[in-house]
Parts: C-alpha cells; structure tokens; sequence
C-alpha cells in the first residue's frame, strides 16, 4: 500500500542566499540583526537552521540540537507544521 | 513470496522484475536510488539535492515502514523533502504556515538526517497523541523514538545523536531522563512499541477536541508506570497486577506460557478470564506467550473462540524477541503477541462524556 507522505520544506545550502534575499532577510543575517527564536544568539549564515513565518515576520533559530527540539514544541502549540 | 519472485522473474525477465521490487519496496528503491546519486554527484554538483531527498526519505519512510509493522494501529505518514526551488515567491514558501528546514551540503549527511528525522518524529509520530501529554512525555518520546531510527537505518550517526542531544537534553532535564530510562526498561521486554505506542495512538483516537490537561497527564504516566513494572517482572511472578483501567486506557495482559496448561489444551479457564476483563471494561486484552507451534496454535484458538463468542476482534499478531527477566538476570526469547481488542469502545466526544468519566465538568 502506498505510504501517504507529510512534505517538509528544505533549503540547500546552494539555494540559501537566494531564499534570504528573495524574504529580504539576507542583509539582516548579514548584519547580525536576526536572532534564534529559542536562545536568542544572533543568526548568521553559518548557524541558521530553520525559517518559519510569524506576526508577519520570519523567525529564525540556530543549529543548537536543543534549539531545534525546543522549536518543534513551539511550533506545534501554535499550529505551524 | 521467494518462489512468487522467482516465477514473475521468469516471466517478465530482469528488467520487469526490477520493476516489482521498486513497487514492493519503495523506500529500500529510493535507498538504493541515493546511493546511484551520490556517484552521480562527483561528476554532477545538480545530484546532490536528489541524493540527500532519496537518502533522507529512503531511511526515514523505511524505519516508518518497520513502525508500521510492529504498532498495528500507527498511521503510516512518510516523509518527503520539498526542495524551495528558483523563482517561487514568499507567499508561496510559507503558504501552509509552514517551517523551512535548511539542509546543508552533503559533507555535512549526519548532521542533515538528525534535523531531517527530528523534524519527521516531532511532527508526525504520534501526533494525536500529542495535543494530550505533557510536554516531558512529548520530548522524551521524541527522543527515545529518534534513538531506534538511528540505530535501525543510520548507526553511524547514534553517537553524534547521543553526544549532541540525548545526554545535553536528559542532563538539563530529570523528568526527559526518567522518562527515557523507563522506555528504554519496557522496550528491552519488547512492549515499547507494541503496547505503548498503540495504547497511546488509542488515546489519540478516542478523545475529541479536548485540551492538554492533568487527568490525561497523569494517566499517561501511570500507563508508563505499569508497563515498566511489568517489564521488571520476574518469569513466574504472579502478584503484579494484570491490567491497566484508567479513565481513557483500558488494557490487560494475559500470559499463556504454562507449558502443561498448553498440553491439557483446555481455553476454558482463559476465554473466563477474557470474559471477566471485558466485563469490567476492559478494552484491549493482550495476549502473549513464548514463540513456539504448540503456545501459537493453543493463544490463537483462544482468540477465534473469543472472537467467536465475545464480540471483540483479533486486532494485531506478532512475534518479537523480548529480554526477559530470570533471577535478576534478563535473557533472551523469543515472544509472540495477539491483541484482542473490544469492537465496542468508549469514545469521548463532548463535556458530558468527560464530565462522566471525570466526575466534574469539562
């Protein structure tokens, strides 16, 4: 039987610039204006990790394991897949 | 299905029989599919992404195949990545309200398959389930699940795992720890997946609409409780409690094991004991006993006679290996499972139905 399948999102590392400058964030990484939702550490382009859309902003977060599980849990509570 | 093969190869030839397996084996194909790519991207910087979609998703939808295998009631959801390709708009990125994840070169696999399968495991494992526990049961499961995943489809990468979540999560959190010690107890006995998971997705089913709250909380934990003493039962200890009747899980675990029993060939006594915990709301009754012809043969006619007689259903069989505790000393077997499972469940849809299993109002 086929297995139904939940599509998540990913950017590769070769795409990534592009994204961040199509979403007018890359300038804010660039200038170290972003920060990780979670543990609040400024976001560049070497520790960023996840994007998501909130309040009409995009969040951010770091590659920090904990970060990222912490995010998952807040995610969920506020419905965003 | 070795001979069914064989045949159809005769028939079809090579190429056709290539064909059957990709269609019987999609996840073991797009493994296979990864390792082609990851050839191809040496030669080819484009095969890079296709390696890492079919390298995650090959491993990824495989361990959920063998989940499905072992939790009869597990909604089966794979993972696929959905690459933001050029030229798409915001709008478009984010239309599902939904979370980008960066991958990053290939260089970097282990690190991409930790974020992707986390990702997979927060986001689809037992996810009705979820909206009732507590955020330390979540976690903790979470973790325990990413642990099988990665022993099952990636070894390699359990110490990075270990080192770069496991033990930074359970050091700052004891309640994390406990939890993932006890799972780890009950899945040595071979019941984490079988019997938690599929009490916990039964949970998920049956209650609607209804908010995270203490009295579900704490039935969880006793559910964990329960299972994790009788993981510690010692072979032939009789005085521990058979059954679990909370407000939302009702269960028992019935042990055919006596050999002489077995031999006399008489279901009576046990269809009694069936009877007598469906009697008192019992809803799933497992049944479970050492892997061998003459046990399989005399649990499996108690079920067709169960079945038969007390409207409930053979819901589930299977084997498993189990460490089972002799002496102190846990030892290896080989178990075999059937799950009797009431056709007539409680459901708990509005606040009345709470009110009358919590006594107050919802």
């Amino acid at each position: 039987m086929k297995m139904i399948k939940k599509e998540i999102k990913a950017v590769h590392d070769q795409d990534l610039e592009r994204l961040l400058r199509d979403l007018g964030i890359f300038n804010d990484i660039k200038d170290g204006k972003k920060k990780c939702k979670i543990c609040d550490c400024i976001i560049n382009l070497t520790n960023l990790q996840a994007l998501y859309p909130e309040s009409g902003d995009i969040k951010t977060t770091c590659d920090k394991p904990e970060c990222l599980k912490k995010l998952y849990g807040y995610l969920d509570e506020k419905g965003i897949n | 299905m070795d001979t069914l093969i064989t045949y159809l190869a005769t028939f079809v030839g090579g190429g056709g029989l290539i064909l059957i397996l990709i269609f019987l084996n999609p996840e073991k194909a797009e493994i296979w599919a990864s390792k082609f790519w990851k050839f191809v991207k040496v030669i080819w910087k484009g095969a890079e992404k296709r390696y890492i979609a079919h390298d995650v998703q090959g491993h990824i939808n495989d361990f959920n195949k063998k989940l499905k295998d072992e939790v009869q009631n597990y909604e089966s959801v794979g993972i696929k990545i959905k690459w933001v390709e050029k030229g798409e708009t915001e709008s478009n990125f984010f239309k599902d309200n939904s979370l980008i994840i960066r991958i990053r070169k290939s260089e970097d696999e282990n690190r991409n398959f930790v974020v992707a399968a986390m990702t997979f495991i927060s986001q689809v494992v037992l996810r009705k389930a979820k909206r009732y526990i507590s955020k330390t049961q979540k976690e903790s499961i979470d973790l325990y699940v990413a642990k099988k995943l990665f022993e099952k489809e990636k070894p390699e990468i359990i110490d990075s795992f270990l080192q770069d979540f496991l033990i930074k999560k359970t050091e700052g959190d004891k309640k994390v720890a406990e939890y993932f010690d006890k799972y780890s107890i009950i899945d040595k006995v071979g019941l984490f997946f079988p019997m938690l998971i599929q009490e916990l997705n039964f949970l998920g089913d049956k209650i609607f609409g209804k908010k995270r709250e203490d009295i579900i909380i704490v039935e969880v934990n006793g559910l964990i409780d329960f299972l994790k003493k009788y993981s510690e039962r010692e072979v032939g200890e009789e005085k521990l409690s058979t059954t679990f009747n909370g407000r939302y899980c009702h269960f028992g675990v019935m042990i055919v094991a006596k050999s002489w029993k077995v031999m006399a060939g008489d279901i009576k006594p046990y269809l009694k004991y069936v009877q007598k915990l469906l009697s008192v709301g019992i809803e799933n009754i497992y049944i479970i006993g050492p892997y061998r012809k003459e046990n399989l043969d005399f649990i499996k006619s108690i079920c067709t006679d169960a079945e038969k007689n007390f409207g409930i259903q053979c819901y589930f069989e299977k084997n498993y290996p189990a460490y089972i505790m002799k002496k102190g000393i846990r030892s290896k077997t080989y178990n075999f499972l059937i799950l009797l499972r009431n056709k007539n469940i409680k459901f708990h849809y509005d606040s009345e139905d709470q009110q009358a299993i919590t006594g107050k109002v919802a």
